[in-house]
């Protein structure tokens, strides 16, 4: 087992998140937190840090069960985007997440952060999930 | 929660408030208001993308109203949802901060100029370039994604009127 799977993982009420295969983070339930940095954007950062150590060449973020997220929670995902994108490009991973065609708060904002950062953010949208 | 719900239950083609609940600035409250109304909303109308719509707005226009109530917990904060034939409106009452009413309208200008596709990619950029600082996604997403205009009304004692409207 490899460090990324060591990270730990946050409890937070209707939150649950787990990585698979050591490539995959899935995030189920809805984020409307005060203030999910402390917590969320923290594990996102240390998984972040464990992906680059392990020159993982790719990660894969499921949230296509992840019905509802406040703007906060949204620039979590912008946050690790920009953390990619900052990194010399022969040490960036390709990041993506794999979306619902059905849930419209992630087709509107995983676009809109493809139009900011489309060169280190990838998106597969999904069919099948539903709000 | 002190709570005074009134729920107009046959809506008539004029336009007609769906919902008025009053409640203290808590932070918990927030989640249930926004089923309440996303549940509300879809049962009026049948269509779960104007829940979906609505309970976006909720959330977002709640969370502003909570995190810069000037009174603190002693504020009491009001959120309506009325509609007609063919449009929904929700509005928030509160009163904010001297500083964050200031915010609220330099955001408000920022994005008014915009169409709300172009207005929340830039706030996307916005929030790329400051790191560690607050998103203000909020507002830029409210009109984009939950399709909606925004005003703001303001009255002399300091307390404000935040109301979105968009089509059903």
């Amino acid at each position: 087992m490899s460090a990324i799977s060591k990270v730990m993982v946050p409890k937070i009420d209707g939150l649950s998140m787990a990585v698979d295969n050591e490539t995959r983070l899935a995030i189920r339930g809805t984020i409307a937190t005060r203030e999910p940095n402390q917590n969320i954007g923290l594990f996102f950062q240390k998984l972040h840090a464990e992906i680059i150590a392990a020159h993982l060449p790719a990660f894969f973020v499921d949230v296509t069960e992840l019905t509802f997220v406040n703007s906060s929670a949204i620039r979590l995902f912008i946050d690790w985007a920009m953390w990619l994108n900052q990194m010399p490009v022969t040490e960036r991973y390709r990041l993506t997440f794999i979306t619902s065609r059905n849930i419209t708060w992630q087709t509107t904002n995983f676009s809109a952060l493809r139009s900011l950062v489309g060169n280190v953010v990838y998106v597969e949208p999904k069919e099948g999930a539903s709000a | 929660m002190q709570t005074n719900v009134n729920l107009i239950e046959s809506l008539g083609p004029d336009a007609a408030k769906i919902v008025e609940i009053r409640f203290r600035p808590f932070w918990e409250y927030i989640e249930a208001i926004r089923h309440l109304g996303e549940s509300l909303c879809q049962t009026t109308f049948g269509a779960s993308a104007v829940g979906e719509r609505v309970q976006l707005v909720i959330q977002e226009a709640l969370e502003n109203a909570v995190k810069y109530s000037d009174a603190g917990l002693e504020e009491e904060l009001e959120i309506t949802i009325s509609s007609s034939s063919e449009s929904i409106e929700i509005t928030i009452a509160s009163k904010p901060t001297p500083e964050d009413l200031e915010r609220l309208r330099a955001e408000l200008n920022w994005i008014g100029g915009k169409d709300p596709q172009t207005a929340y990619i830039e706030a996307f950029k916005r929030a790329a370039d400051t790191p560690g600082g607050s998103a203000r996604l909020g507002l830029a997403r409210m009109r984009f994604e939950g399709k909606v205009e925004l005003s703001l009304d303001e009255t002399k004692d300091g307390r404000i009127r935040l109301s979105a409207r968009g089509a059903i």
